[in-house]
């Protein structure tokens, strides 16, 4: 819990260097290098979050990565880190600063879970829905799962848009063993 | 036995089936980071508000109380043993709100409104919020009328308006519920014809256990149930054995109800049984939610926790329909302590309180109410004209009489005025006592305290008082009905009446003598 608060500290933080810097989307790319690096290797993590190693071997090997890939403001940004001993959050900063950046930019991340494919037709279709049910633009990531029997799950920041066969089957069950079958 | 036959199943179902609109459901969610204690912490639900009621997998319910920075803190009110890390949570955007409505009399529940007696379930149309402010001063007027306890003791020195708050207070096995009890008991004259006609209005009761043993409230639910007052009253319980959460609750659910009568110009009698262990179960979740401890640990807003659930106790003004909520806490205090503090915060929210002392218990003072420290701030306003003439002296009679006390020792070596004070006192102690179950009428109450206050019952032996006052009741009961009818109408003590009955009583003590 106070690794999220610190991280979300980090992460505005971040998120004001972005916004001054002359080019910011840079910045935000230079971050999602540094991402997809830690997401990608498992020795990354495990470096990070390892408090046996020292904390100016922990620079050496970070410049040594993303010297030529990303600006000095990020690099400066890391070293940082490291030297406040945060580095092990560095992944919950990441996220939370895109998230933030999302916020920015006025886009939502939705999560679609479907029964079976959507034709690319559907996709486009129920992209549109949401960009006006939520009156910002969407990202939609859409995969697959069975489980649903058909329709529809649409996860919107909190909100969930359930349109699935499943949820209509739990509502009809609920309301049939609450003796609604009773009234006449 | 009416056979079902298979087509109208399937013609019911089918209407049940058709009128279902396939529609989307949004709904806003959070996840599980922490459970545990009967407590959990929630990640998302942005959206959600204080005191909102939260699902949980498995048909458990809870309730927001913390909101924090990355984190939503919530009380479970079921067994949070079946919750897992990582679950997902919904909102029903309801903040805590329990059923109402009449299908409640008669009923036992828990605090979330669900029936517990077995008897099937509870169809009302209406949900009312467990929290609601107290009304203002402009939609109150004084507490006038009374509730009738149908205990001397009560009814004549520490008389109770219809929409005061009296606490009881005392210690362990001291007699506190059995006052509320017989309370409730008695009100079941207020909804018989003859009530209506002397213009009193019927009393709904709702008893409210919080923490108590099962078998207690089962015993309580059966005592009600045997002598007709489960027609009136409600009983919402939430036993020891339920999580703390819902013993939180629990008062708050039974002025709720209470609330709903009210405003439907009626009048309701609400006992918390006990706010001692109210106490404890918020003591309990504000622990756990991690909030900082005050005094004896209790929270910082304990006062806050019982002064707005008794400031919900009021009499409406006419506008509002005049209907009255009357509170009738109760507080265990520990080795006779009402310094400490629950007792002292409680005392100085209510309008009086009645005193129960474990040495007047033990002497065989039943109910063993010390008149001296009771009090009722609503007082002769809340008492008919008639027990107000003849309960007048009684106050005193008994604080000269207790003074006295302790020179009884010397019998015969004191004066005649001083053993005159004595013998009076001891006379109207034995004349108050009274035995469980057995609530006096009011006009009952009047003759006896007339009697036992002008000296009348002075000559008998002590240990025949009660026995006296049983076969002179009984003897009115049954020939001169009327003179009892007549007091109950006009609710007071004429001179003509009082003449008449002193004269019979003088009688029956000649034969009662002999």
């Amino acid at each position: 819990m106070s690794n999220l608060r610190a991280a979300h500290r980090y992460a505005s933080a971040l998120m004001a260097l972005t916004l001054e810097a002359k080019k910011p989307e840079a910045i935000a790319g230079d971050l999602l290098t540094v991402q997809t690096a830690i997401k990608a290797s498992k020795e990354l993590r495990s470096l990070l979050a390892s408090p046996i190693i020292s904390k100016e071997k922990k620079k050496v090997i970070f410049s040594a990565l993303f010297e030529k890939k990303i600006g000095g403001d990020v690099l400066k940004f890391i070293d940082a880190i490291v030297d406040k001993r945060r580095e092990n959050i560095l992944p919950e900063i990441l996220a939370q600063y895109f998230l933030l950046r999302d916020e920015e930019l006025g886009v939502v991340a939705v999560d679609v879970r479907t029964a079976v494919e959507f034709s690319s037709a559907q996709e486009t279709r129920l992209t549109k829905q949401l960009e006006s049910y939520t009156q910002k633009k969407v990202r939609v990531s859409f995969s697959l799962d069975k489980m649903l029997k058909g329709g529809f799950v649409a996860k919107v920041g909190d909100t969930t848009l359930d349109g699935s066969v499943r949820r209509q089957l739990e509502k009809l069950r609920s309301r049939l063993k609450n003796g609604a079958a009773t009234k006449n | 036995m009416a056979e079902v036959r298979p087509d109208e199943i399937t013609a019911v179902l089918r209407k049940q089936l058709s009128g279902f609109e396939k529609e989307i459901d949004i709904y806003d969610v959070g996840t599980v980071l922490q459970v545990g204690d009967g407590i959990a912490r929630l990640y998302g639900l942005s959206k959600v508000m204080a005191s909102e009621l939260i699902e949980f997998p498995h048909d458990v319910f809870g309730m927001v109380l913390n909101l924090e920075e990355d984190n939503v803190g919530c009380v479970l009110f079921g067994d949070d043993t079946k919750i897992k890390e990582g679950d997902t949570v919904k909102r029903t955007k309801r903040v805590a709100s329990m059923p109402v409505g009449e299908a409640m009399l008669g009923r036992v529940i828990n605090p979330l409104g669900q029936p517990i007696d077995g008897r099937g379930n509870i169809k009302t149309d209406k949900f009312s919020p467990l929290e609601r402010k107290a009304l203002g001063v402009i939609q109150r007027q004084p507490v006038k009328q009374p509730l009738q306890t149908g205990l001397k003791a009560v009814d004549g020195m520490i008389p109770i308006g219809r929409g005061q708050r009296e606490l009881i207070i005392g210690d362990r096995q001291t007699g506190k519920t059995a006052v509320a009890l017989d309370t409730i008991i008695n009100q079941k004259y207020t909804h018989s014809e003859k009530a209506k006609k002397e213009g009193v209005k019927p009393v709904y009761c709702i008893y409210v256990a919080i923490g108590q043993k099962g078998s207690t409230v089962a015993q309580v639910v059966t005592k009600l149930e045997e002598m007709g007052a489960m027609d009136y009253t409600t009983i919402i319980s939430a036993t020891a054995s339920d999580p703390a959460p819902l013993q939180f609750i629990a008062p708050y659910a039974g002025a709720t109800l209470g609330e709903f009568f009210r405003d439907s110009g009626r009048d309701v009698l609400v006992v918390y049984d006990d706010l001692s262990k109210h106490a404890a179960a918020y003591r309990q979740v504000s622990l756990l939610l991690r909030r900082p401890p005050g005094r004896e640990a209790y929270p910082g807003d304990v006062f806050y926790l019982h002064s707005r659930l008794l400031e919900r106790a009021s009499k409406l003004s006419d506008e509002l329909g005049g209907g009255s909520l009357t509170a009738l806490p109760i507080i265990e205090t520990q080795a006779g302590d009402v310094a400490a503090y629950i007792p002292t915060n409680v005392i100085s929210i209510t309008d009086g309180q009645i005193f129960l002392e474990p040495n007047l218990f033990n002497s065989g003072v039943r109910p063993a109410i010390n008149v001296g420290i009771s009090v009722s701030r609503v007082g002769g306003n809340a008492q008919i004209k008639g027990m107000k003439k003849v309960a007048g002296r009684l106050r005193l009679d008994l604080a000269q009489y207790r003074e006295l006390e302790a020179f009884a020792k010397f019998g015969s070596d004191l004066d005649k005025a001083t053993q005159q004070q004595l013998r009076r006192g001891s006379h109207l102690v034995e004349v108050l006592k009274q035995r469980q179950y057995v609530p006096m009428s009011i006009e009952s109450q009047v003759v006896m305290i007339f009697l036992g206050t002008s000296g009348f019952l002075d000559e008998l032996p002590l240990d025949q008082v009660q026995q006296f006052e049983k076969e002179f009741l009984a003897m009115l009961e049954l020939r001169h009905k009327d003179l009892l009818d007549t007091i109950a109408e006009k609710k007071e003590l004429t001179d003509e009446i009082s003449k008449n009955i002193q004269s019979m009583a003088k009688e029956f003590i000649e034969t009662f003598k002999g």
